[in-house]
C-alpha cells in the first residue's frame, strides 16, 4: 500500500469506511482518543510554527503491516497475531485473544486498539453490521487486517469462477472511499503492478524505517520538508504540535 | 484465645492486639477487592490505561514483586544446593514471602487481562518465541512449588501436627525439598529473565531493545542477577521489619551479614554488567535503530538522573555497603543498605514499564502521561494487603524463623 | 478385592455419566419445524441434485437452505396427503413465510466457509462434510450444544470428540487437518472473520 501525503486532504472518509466495513462500534460513552478503537486514523502533523506561517501534513495512519519480524507477532503468549505468507499480511484474530495487550505496547506505531468497553450498536444499527466481519468483544485487542472480510469474499468468488485471485479482485475500503485517490493497494511482489511502480518512486518513505520492522505500507510526498519531518527520529524533535 | 495455635515457645501478641493489627489490612484488602470486582464486571475502561499506555500500574507491581519475591528462590537455591547452612534461619519467611509475591502477581494479572477466562489459551495455544509465554508457564509453575514449599510450614503447626498422617506427609515433602528447592531454581532464572525480555525484545521500543545473546536480549541476564541481588536483600529487609514490629530478635546478625554480603556481591556484578549494557545501548543499540539516547532523557522529569539514580545512587552505593564489613557492624546501616538495593530494582522495574510506554516512538507522537485510576490503585494495595495479612497469620501460627526460640532464651 | 469393586464400580459410573448422561445433558433436542426427505427430492422420485435447492451463486456466496419460493416451484398446491405436506403448503408456501429451519452444519459465526473454494477449488463432495445428509429418509432432531448454542454437528457425536465418520465432527481442528493435508494455508483469517 502506498499513501501519497500531498493527495490527502484530511477529509477522514478512510476512516469512517474502514469502522463500517470492520463492525467498529461506536464509540462508549467516556471514550478518549487514546481508548478509541481507530484501526484507521488520520494524524495532522504541524511543523511546529505558529499561524500564519504553519505548515501542516495529514498522515493515515493504520497497522503498517511489517515484514516477517513484526514486533508484534513474536510476543502475543497464545499465536492471537499471525504473518501471512501468502500475501503478507499481519493478521490479528480476536477470538484468539487473551487481552495481555502485550502487542500493543510492542508496536511502535500505536495502530493496535484494546477494547476497553463491550461493543454496543443503537437499536436497530446492528443490521447495518457486515457479515463477513465478526464483531469483537471486551477485553482484546484488534487492528487494521486490510479487510480480510473482502479478502475472503474475493477468494471465494474467484473460486466459484474457476480462476486464480487476481490483483484487482479486492480493494480494501479505505482505498475505495478516499475522495482523492491518495492510497494506491496492490501487490507489491508483483514488478508490474501500480503499487510497486508507486512504492519505487524516489519520493517514497517508510515510518521509522530505521527499526527494520520494513513497513508495508508506504507514505510518498514531493515534499522534502514532509519526508523529513516525518521520517526524523522522534525523540531528536522537540515540540512537535501534534493533533490526534 | 488463639493460644493453643501458637508453636510452643513462641511469645505472640494478645489475641485483641493481633486484631487491631490485621483490622485495617483487611479493610484495604475488601477495597481493593471491589476494585477486582469493578474491573472483572465492567471492563478494564475502569482503569486508566489506554490504548498507548497498555501496560500500567499492575504490570509494574508484577514485575516489581516478583524482582522481591525472588529470595524465596535464590534463598532455596543457597541453602538446599550449596548448602549454605546459616541460611535455614530465613528460609521459611523467604518460602512465605515469595509465596505472597507469586500469588499477588497471578492475582493481578488475572484481572489485567481484558479476558480472564481465555487464560488457558497460553498453555493450550502456547506460541513459543513469546517472552510472555515463558512468563506463564514458569510462574504459573513455580507458585505450584512455592505452595508445596509452603504446605510442611502449616502441616508443622501444632494443632496440625497431632494428626499422625499429616506429619508423615510433612515428613516426605521435606525430604523431597531438595527437588523442589532445584525445579524452583531453574523455573526462577527462566522467568525473571523473561520478565526482563519481555522488555528487551522490544525493537518498536528503542527505550527499551537491547542485542540478544542467542535468543535472549540482555536484559534477560540483567533481570535474573538483579533479582538475585535484590532477594537476599529484601529478605533481609523484612526480617529486620518483622522482628521491628513483633519488638523481638527473630534472626541471629550474622545472617543479616551473610545476606547482605551474598545481595552485595550480586549486586555488585549486576550493576558492573548494568553499566557496560547500558554504554553498549548508548553507543550502539540506539543510535543503530536511529535514535540519540540522549533524546530519551529530554520528557518531563524523566531526565537522565534516572539512569544515575539507578546504577549509582540505588545500585553501586548500596552494594559497596553491603559489601563493607563496618557497614556490616551495624544492622541500622545493612537495612538502609537493602533498602536501597530493593529500591534500586524496583525503580529498574518502573523505568522499564512506565517510561518505555511514556516515551514517543514516532516522529509526531508526543510524550504521554499516565495516572492509575482509584481502581489500579485500590488493586495494587490490597495485594499489599493480602502479603501482609498472610505473612501476619503465617508469623502468629507459624514458626517462622527457627532461631527465634533460642535467641529468646539467651 | 473389596477395593477393586469400589474402584470398578465407580469407574462405570463415571463412564455411564461421562458417555451418555453427559451428552444427554449438553445437548438440546430440538424438532425440525416441518419433516423433509432429502432421499424423496434427490433420489430416483424427483432426481433433483444437491445444486438445484443448494445454490452456489456467480459472486461465490453460497444460499444454504433454499427459500420458499423455491420450494413454491413445485409445492404450490399439495403434492400427497402427509400432515407435513399440509403444513407446508398452508402455513409457509400460501403465507409466503420462510421454514424456520435449523441448520445442522451452521458453523460458528467468527469463522467463515466459503463453499465456492471447497465445491470448486478443492473439488470436495457435498458428502465429505455433510455426510449421507443428502440422501436421508428424514430429518433427525436438532441438537444444540447448550454452553456453546452450536450445533452437535460441529464437536460431532462422539462426546471424546473421537470421528466415528469423516463428517462427524466439523472442529476448528478437523478443517485444519484436511487444510494441512492438502497442502492449504492454515492461516488464522483464512476462515476466521
Amino acid at each position: 500500500m502506498v499513501i501519497d501525503l500531498d493527495r490527502c486532504t484530511g477529509c477522514g472518509a478512510c476512516v469512517i469506511a474502514c469502522a463500517v466495513e470492520n463492525n467498529v462500534p461506536p464509540a462508549h460513552e467516556g471514550t478518549t482518543p487514546r481508548t478509541g478503537l481507530t484501526w484507521m486514523r488520520v494524524v495532522r502533523v504541524d511543523d511546529g510554527r505558529s499561524f500564519p506561517d504553519t505548515r501542516s501534513v495529514f498522515v493515515p495512519l493504520m497497522c503498517q503491516q511489517c515484514d516477517h519480524h513484526t514486533p508484534c507477532v513474536s510476543v502475543c503468549p497464545q499465536n492471537a497475531v499471525e504473518y501471512d505468507e501468502e500475501t503478507g499480511i499481519v493478521t490479528q484474530v480476536p477470538v484468539r485473544c487473551l487481552g495481555c495487550r502485550y502487542c500493543m505496547t510492542a508496536c511502535p506505531y500505536h495502530a493496535r486498539y484494546f477494547n476497553w468497553w463491550d461493543p454496543e450498536w443503537p437499536a436497530g444499527m446492528e443490521q447495518t453490521l457486515n457479515p463477513d466481519v465478526s464483531t469483537r468483544m471486551r477485553g482484546v485487542a484488534e487492528k487494521c487486517n486490510f479487510c480480510h472480510g473482502r479478502l475472503q469474499a474475493a477468494r471465494a468468488k474467484a473460486a466459484a469462477g474457476s480462476r486464480p485471485l487476481a490483483p484487482d479482485d479486492y480493494q480494501p475500503a479505505c482505498v475505495e472511499a478516499c475522495p482523492t485517490e491518495a492510497i494506491v493497494f496492490g501487490d507489491l511482489n508483483d514488478p508490474r503492478s501500480t503499487v510497486s511502480a508507486a512504492a519505487s518512486s524516489p519520493d517514497t518513505f517508510r515510518l521509522l524505517e530505521h527499526l527494520g520492522t520494513g513497513p508495508k505500507v508506504r507514505y510518498r510526498s514531493r515534499s522534502a520538508a514532509v519526508r523529513e519531518s516525518l521520517t526524523r527520529n522522534s525523540v531528536s524533535s522537540e515540540k512537535e504540535q501534534v493533533h490526534g | 484465645m488463639d493460644s493453643s495455635l501458637i508453636p510452643r515457645g513462641l511469645q505472640r501478641t494478645s489475641f485483641p492486639r493481633f486484631l487491631a493489627w490485621v483490622l485495617p489490612w483487611v479493610a484495604l484488602l475488601g477495597v481493593g477487592l471491589f476494585a477486582v470486582y469493578l474491573c472483572l464486571a465492567y471492563g478494564l475502561n475502569q482503569t486508566n490505561m489506554d490504548n498507548r499506555f497498555a501496560f500500567g500500574a499492575w504490570i509494574y507491581l508484577d514485575l516489581t514483586v516478583i524482582a522481591l519475591g525472588a529470595g524465596a528462590f535464590f534463598t532455596g537455591f543457597l541453602l538446599y544446593i550449596l548448602r549454605r547452612k546459616e541460611l535455614a534461619a530465613v528460609i521459611n519467611s523467604a518460602v512465605v514471602i515469595g509465596f505472597i509475591c507469586y500469588s499477588g502477581a497471578v492475582a493481578v494479572l488475572m484481572v489485567d487481562v481484558g479476558q480472564p477466562l481465555r487464560a488457558w489459551f497460553t498453555f493450550w495455544h502456547p506460541n513459543v518465541h513469546s517472552m510472555l509465554t515463558e512468563v506463564t508457564f514458569c510462574i504459573t509453575c513455580y507458585l505450584t512449588v512455592l505452595a508445596i514449599e509452603y504446605v510442611p510450614l502449616i502441616l508443622k503447626n501444632r494443632k496440625l501436627r497431632k494428626n499422625a498422617s499429616m506429619l508423615l506427609f510433612e515428613f516426605q515433602l521435606h525430604k523431597l525439598m531438595v527437588v523442589f528447592a532445584g525445579i524452583g531454581t531453574f523455573l526462577s532464572f527462566f522467568h525473571q529473565g523473561s520478565l526482563g525480555g519481555l522488555y528487551g525484545v522490544l525493537v518498536g521500543r528503542p527505550f527499551a531493545f537491547r542485542p540478544a545473546f542467542g535468543i535472549w536480549p540482555s536484559t534477560f541476564f540483567l533481570f535474573i542477577l538483579s533479582a538475585a541481588a535484590a532477594g537476599p536483600s529484601f529478605i533481609l529487609l523484612t526480617s529486620w521489619l518483622v522482628s521491628k514490629i513483633a519488638r523481638k530478635p527473630l534472626v541471629a546478625p550474622d545472617v543479616y551479614r551473610t545476606l547482605g554480603r551474598i545481595s552485595g556481591s550480586i549486586l555488585l556484578v549486576y550493576v558492573l554488567l548494568k553499566a557496560v549494557d547500558t554504554l553498549v545501548w548508548i553507543n550502539r543499540t540506539a543510535p543503530g535503530l536511529g535514535f540519540q539516547a540522549s533524546s530519551f532523557y529530554r520528557y518531563g522529569d524523566f531526565g537522565s538522573w534516572i539512569l544515575f539514580a539507578e546504577i549509582v545512587l540505588l545500585g553501586l552505593l548500596p552494594a559497596l555497603m553491603l559489601l563493607s564489613s563496618r557497614v556490616a557492624q551495624h544492622t541500622g546501616w545493612l537495612v538502609t543498605a537493602a533498602a536501597m538495593a530493593c529500591s534500586g530494582i524496583v525503580l529498574n522495574r518502573f523505568v522499564m514499564t512506565i517510561q518505555t510506554l511514556a516515551l514517543p516512538t514516532l516522529p509526531f507522537d508526543a510524550f504521554l502521561s499516565y495516572v492509575p485510576s482509584w481502581q489500579e490503585v485500590a488493586t495494587f494495595l490490597a495485594v499489599i494487603a493480602y502479603g501482609v495479612l498472610v505473612y501476619s497469620f503465617s508469623f502468629r501460627y507459624l514458626n517462622l524463623f527457627p532461631q527465634e526460640r533460642e535467641l529468646r532464651s539467651a | 478385592m473389596k477395593s477393586i469393586r469400589w474402584f470398578v464400580a465407580g469407574f462405570v459410573v463415571m463412564m455411564l455419566f461421562g458417555w451418555v448422561i453427559f451428552p444427554a445433558i449438553l445437548y438440546t433436542h430440538e424438532e425440525q419445524p416441518l419433516q423433509f426427505s432429502h432421499k424423496v427430492h434427490s433420489g430416483e422420485t424427483v432426481g433433483l441434485p444437491c445444486q438445484d435447492c443448494h445454490r452456489l451463486s456467480a459472486d461465490g456466496r453460497f444460499e444454504g437452505v433454499p427459500a420458499i419460493a423455491k420450494c413454491a416451484e413445485c409445492h404450490a398446491e399439495a403434492i400427497g396427503s402427509t400432515a407435513d405436506e399440509r403444513l407446508l403448503v398452508e402455513e409457509y408456501v400460501k403465507k409466503g413465510r420462510e421454514i424456520p429451519w435449523l441448520v445442522y452444519a451452521r458453523g460458528p459465526q467468527n469463522a467463515s466457509f466459503p463453499h465456492a473454494s471447497h465445491l470448486i477449488g478443492a473439488g470436495l463432495a457435498c458428502e465429505r462434510c455433510h455426510g449421507s445428509q443428502g440422501t436421508a429418509e428424514s430429518l433427525p432432531a436438532f441438537r444444540r450444544n447448550r454452553i456453546s448454542g452450536e450445533s452437535q454437528a460441529i464437536w460431532g457425536t462422539s462426546i471424546a470428540g473421537f470421528k466415528m465418520a469423516e463428517w462427524d465432527g466439523m472442529k476448528m481442528d478437523d478443517c485444519a487437518r484436511c487444510h494441512r493435508e492438502r497442502g492449504v494455508a492454515n492461516t488464522c483469517l483464512k476462515c476466521h472473520k
